[in-house]
């Protein structure tokens, strides 16, 4: 069996105007299935761009992106949207709610999005609202909620599809330790239990404690501990 | 201060198209509201320019009637008012044809001594030979005509005149103003009066006195004075104020009805721009406010920004106004008069009043978003504390709804000077109600559409129905349309109404043609009958403008009629009881529109004052009829003779089994002696009809741009909710929305917003036409309004074209999204 995300020579660089600036150089990174891993690095490093590279949201200047066997680098804008919500969950630091729609619509849209009929969901939405913690809160729109209730409604709706893959650009960066901390542990018993692979950008020694595996980032290499 | 104002100067380059659209909008407003206030002075100067052809300058006239002893009078009479007047001209006027490559040309041959020519009507020569002395058989011609025709100064004409043919000298050619315009019916010429006085047996007598006034104000008291004098002949004013009002009030009613609809529009685009030039601006506002500048400071640097808006637009609006004003009379100016220059008439003050305007509504509309803004405290600004306002306002709707009551159960008895006013604030009501109602009937319709468009647009068009609710862009569209499309809704049912009407009007004729002669009697029946393909004739009395004493206002038009033939020559909806009744004594059929504007019942009495004094006449019954805009009544031919004096037919319908033309031609032939007048039914309805599409070419055109003016704005709208989705967008992306569908779902949303403000365009365009008759009883008369479904249809239709168009550059856009660079930033 392949690795579930595996990057080969992966480099990235920006260009504004005249100046090239090389972010990430010639990165390998394997990861096996149920994984939970940390990318931590400073401000800076590449860390986002490498996340959002292995999700597909942005194009490498070289090397390759494989997700389960597949190079996405090859892959049209339908394909890779149907990666992006049936095999990735993106989690981010700033929660990214549509905020016109309430809580359960936020969590279905990957759903609406596959074409899939709603009521087929029901159950599961159910039990995803009971995980995060948020069942008495289906109807409230974002604004109505906490930072902390805004990141598990996201990561709800990261989980609504059953992805193989989450990937969470500093999920709690924008949260108090305590917040953060119950973050953490939901991102864990999602790991443990339903063995899903995590892949997490953070800059807390306490957030990365729950992963199994941190890879740092510097100077656009891999430097794993 | 000064940074504050360098800030916003940048904030305004920065968003070229909403400054284009705030500009635009206010421009158009002001340059209409120009083009409607000149309008009226241009289209009154064009009217009398056009008059002049055959009044002059001349304030008063004097001629003979079908009742006075001979056709000329002498002028001896006049002269002892000379004190009070400037000149008085004397003229002698007739007629003549002239076979022409075998063309019949018809002459209008006036005669005048030169001196009191240029005193009653200036023209200026282009040429001249041998014109002095103005003596024998000379004429002067203007040097169009001239040229068109291929006469020369120096050519003899051979003018039938009376039925004998006599040589004129071309001795001058005229510029074609004044006395020789072109009228579009006859060839008019000069020629010395003392020569027409020989021919036509009337030595130092002449046919017509002109009369020009030193003081306008002194007109009714020498009209009676000279009424005494004269009091065997006519002496009326040349122009009457009234006459020229109503031709004038006709065109500016519907004019300054489109100009409110653009000024309705602009006004709501400048206030939802400011309301997001406000939100934009707070940050900005707060960081200044922190630093010490002062809310009014703020406020005031806001303010200053609306006027600016509104003095650039004002200016431009101006110039615009202008070149409007000169596409309009362009437009509407009858077809004889395309060869003079189109002048246009405005005062100062006219352009000072427009370009008021224009600041006036910059800064009216904009107010109420700054004022919001100022109330606002710095510390809700810098902490973006401040409550999002999502509050819905429940008595929103609930106005609209009121208002929108008083509009369709308006009551239904309001009195006839009342018409015009309240008929214009049921307007602005049932507008105004609906953009009130707009949040709550989206909302029902996305509920609707939400259930169906599963099945139409699949996943998307839930999202699409979902994303609609609620969104300010979207509502802001729905209500530029609506009030865009139930305007040109109202305005192209309404001209489309006329329209029709006018066709039924001549539809109702039983006859061909129709003809004015002088001393129509038996006896010219008799000779019409004798001509071929004469088959019936119907002579008619009518007597114009009578008062009606008692209820303080005129019957424009009296027919007085033969109950035998005259239904028969004219289907008006009148039972043949009625109209054998209205022999049976003083007894008056008025049209509904009569009934409504006078207030009166059947068996109310009427007392008229005739030539013959104060008579009454009983109502008997109503009609409908569009004749004379419905200003018309019926009495019987023997009580119209009695009362008025009058001895001779004014009309006289023909029936005619042969083509009409060529019959209408062999009667002209035929009664030349008799300065017939002879119009076949076709022909008057063509131009007729051709007057109506000149117009409503001019209104289409107004209603055009309201449409440009709302295409514009709906762009700008969604270019600025984009904008604000734009994280949104991207969110989506991330979570696996694909372009297609990002496309997709942009297209639903402009479909369905684009439908749902056809559809609130049509319901509000359906009051509008409910309401607009009343408007139309008071400016025109009574049209019946012709509801057409395809025209509601295809303005829904408009309204989709219009928003799926205008999001092609979103949905654009929203493909070629980073979608890294719209998520990661905050
Ligand atoms: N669109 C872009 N154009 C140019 N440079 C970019 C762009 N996006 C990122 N960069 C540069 O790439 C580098 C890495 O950015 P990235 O956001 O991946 O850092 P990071 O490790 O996530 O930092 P942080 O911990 O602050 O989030 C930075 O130096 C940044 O300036
Ligand atoms: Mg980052």
């Amino acid at each position: 069996m392949p690795p579930i995300i595996e990057t080969v020579q992966l480099g990235k660089i920006f260009k504004l105007g005249e100046v090239e600036v090389e972010v990430l150089n010639s990165i390998e990174l394997t990861i096996e299935e149920g994984e939970f891993i940390s990318i931590m690095g400073p401000s800076g490093s590449g860390k986002s761009t490498l996340l959002y590279l292995i999700g597909g949201l942005d194009k490498p200047t070289s090397g390759q992106v494989w997700i389960k066997g597949r190079n996405i680098a090859v892959m049209r804008d339908k394909e890779i949207s149907i990666l992006r919500r049936r095999t990735l969950g993106f989690v981010f630091q700033f929660y990214n709610l549509i905020p016109n729609l309430n809580v359960e619509d936020n969590i279905m849209l990957p759903v609406l999005l596959d074409g899939k009929r709603l009521k087929t969901y029901r159950r599961k939405l159910d039990a995803i609202l009971e995980t995060v913690g948020l069942a008495d809160r289906r109807r409230h729109t974002p604004r109505e909620l906490s930072g902390g209730q805004q990141q598990r409604v996201a990561i709800a709706r990261a989980l609504i599809n059953e992805p193989d893959i989450i990937l969470a650009d500093e999920p709690i960066g924008n949260l108090d330790t305590k917040t953060g901390m119950g973050i953490m542990e939901l991102l864990q018993r999602i790991n443990c239990e339903q063995g899903k692979t995590i892949v997490q950008v953070t800059h807390s020694q306490e957030a990365a404690a729950y992963s199994q595996r941190i890879i740092n980032l510097r100077d656009g290499k891999v430097w794993e501990q | 201060m000064r940074i504050i104002i360098k800030f916003i100067l940048k904030n305004v380059w920065d968003k070229k198209l909403r400054t284009l659209l705030i500009l635009v909008s206010v421009m158009l407003s002001s340059a209409l509201y120009f083009a409607t206030e000149a309008l009226s002075d241009t289209a009154a100067d064009m009217f009398l320019e056009r008059m002049r052809v055959y009044y002059g300058t001349a304030d008063l006239m004097i001629y003979p009637t079908q009742n006075s002893p001979s056709s000329f009078f002498s002028r001896n009479r006049a002269e002892q008012f000379m004190d009070d007047l400037e000149y008085i001209a004397g003229s002698i006027e007739t007629s003549a044809s002239l076979t022409h490559h075998g063309e019949t040309l018809l002459f209008g041959v006036k005669g005048f001594t030169l001196p009191e020519l240029e005193k009653w009507n200036p023209f200026f020569l282009a040429g001249e030979d041998h014109l002095l002395p103005f003596r024998g058989k000379k004429l002067i011609i203007s040097k169009e005509t001239a040229a068109e025709h291929g006469f020369k100064l120096g050519d003899y004409l051979e003018l039938d005149l009376l039925g004998t043919k006599r040589k004129f000298y071309i001795a001058a050619l005229a510029e074609p103003v004044g006395p020789f315009q072109d009228d579009g019916m006859n060839i008019n010429v000069v020629v010395p009066i003392d020569t027409l006085a020989t021919i036509l047996n009337a030595r130092g007598r002449v046919g017509t006195l002109y009369l020009k006034l030193k003081d306008p104000t002194y007109k009714g008291e020498l009209m009676q004075k000279l009424s005494t004098a004269y009091s065997r002949y006519q002496v009326a004013e040349t122009i009457t104020d009234q006459q020229l009002k109503e031709y004038t009030q006709s065109l500016t009613t519907t004019f300054q009805m489109m100009g409110t609809v653009v000024l309705f529009m602009a006004v709501y685009i400048i206030y939802t721009s400011f309301k997001v030039i406000t939100r934009e601006r707070l940050p900005m506002i707060g960081t200044f406010r922190s630093i010490g500048a002062t809310r009014k400071m703020t406020s005031l640097v806001l303010i200053t920004e609306s006027i600016t808006y509104g003095v650039i637009g004002g200016l431009f609006g101006c110039g615009l106004g202008l070149f409007l004003l000169y596409l309009i009379i362009l437009q509407i100016r009858p077809a004889f008069f395309a060869t003079t220059a189109v002048t246009l008439r405005y005062s100062p003050e006219q352009l000072g009043q427009a370009f008021l305007l224009a600041v006036l509504i910059a800064l009216v509309s904009s107010l109420l978003p700054i004022l919001k803004i100022a109330k606002i405290p710095v510390k809700e600004i810098i902490f973006n504390t401040m409550s999002k306002p999502i509050r819905r306002k429940r008595w929103q709707p609930a106005i609209g709804l009121i208002l929108i009551a008083c509009a369709v159960f308006l009551p239904p008895n309001i009195p006839f000077q009342l018409l015009l006013p309240v008929g214009m604030l049921l307007i602005f009501a049932s507008i105004i109600g609906f953009i009130l109602l707009i949040p709550s009937l989206t909302n029902l319709f996305l509920t609707v559409f939400a259930r169906v468009y599963h099945y139409i647009f699949g996943n998307e068009g839930i999202l699409a129905a979902k994303n609609l609710r609620g969104n300010k862009g979207i509502l802001n569209n729905i209500s530029l349309l609506a009030i865009g499309i139930s305007s040109l809704l109202m305005i192209n049912t309404l001209s489309s109404s006329v329209a029709t009407e006018v066709t039924n009007f001549y539809r109702n004729c039983n006859f061909q043609i129709w003809l004015w002669a002088w001393q129509a009697d038996r006896n010219l029946e008799a000779i019409l009958h004798k001509i071929k393909g004469v088959e019936a004739t119907c002579g008619i009395y009518a007597a114009n403008y009578l008062e009606i004493t008692n209820h303080n206002d005129r019957i424009n038009l009296v027919h007085g009629v033969n109950k035998y033939k005259y239904l028969d020559f004219w289907e008006l909806d009148i039972d043949p009881v009625l109209m054998a009744e209205l022999d049976t004594g003083r007894k008056i059929l008025l049209t509904n529109n009569l009934r409504e504007r006078m207030q009166v019942q059947k068996g109310d009495i009427l007392t008229m004052k005739m030539a013959r004094g104060e008579r009454t006449y009983q109502i008997i019954g109503f009609f409908d009829s569009l004749m004379w805009n419905g200003n018309f009544a019926l009495i019987a031919e023997k009580y119209m003779k009695m009362d008025m004096g009058r001895p001779y037919y004014d009309d006289l319908f023909i029936k005619t089994n042969l083509d009409p033309d060529s019959v209408s031609a062999t009667i002209k032939k035929r009664l030349e002696r008799r300065y017939p007048s002879v119009s076949t039914v076709a022909d008057l309805e063509a131009s007729n009809r051709q007057a109506n599409a000149s117009m409503f070419n001019v209104m289409q055109g107004f209603s055009l741009l309201a449409l440009v003016i709302g295409i514009f704005g709906v762009f700008n709208n969604l270019i600025i909710s984009f904008l604000e989705r734009q994280r949104s967008l991207a969110v989506l992306r991330s979570i696996g929305m694909s372009k297609y569908q990002a496309v997709k779902m942009f297209f639903v949303e402009a479909l369905t917003g684009g439908l749902i403000g056809g559809i609130i365009g049509a319901l509000c365009g359906y009051l509008l036409i409910l309401i607009s008759p009343m408007i139309l009883m008071a400016v025109a008369g009574k049209i019946p309004l012709h509801h057409s479904l395809s025209l509601y249809l295809s303005s829904i239709l408009a309204g989709i074209f219009i928003t799926v168009t205008a999001s092609a550059s979103p949905a654009m856009k929203s493909s070629k999204l980073d979608i890294v660079t719209a998520i990661k930033y905050e």
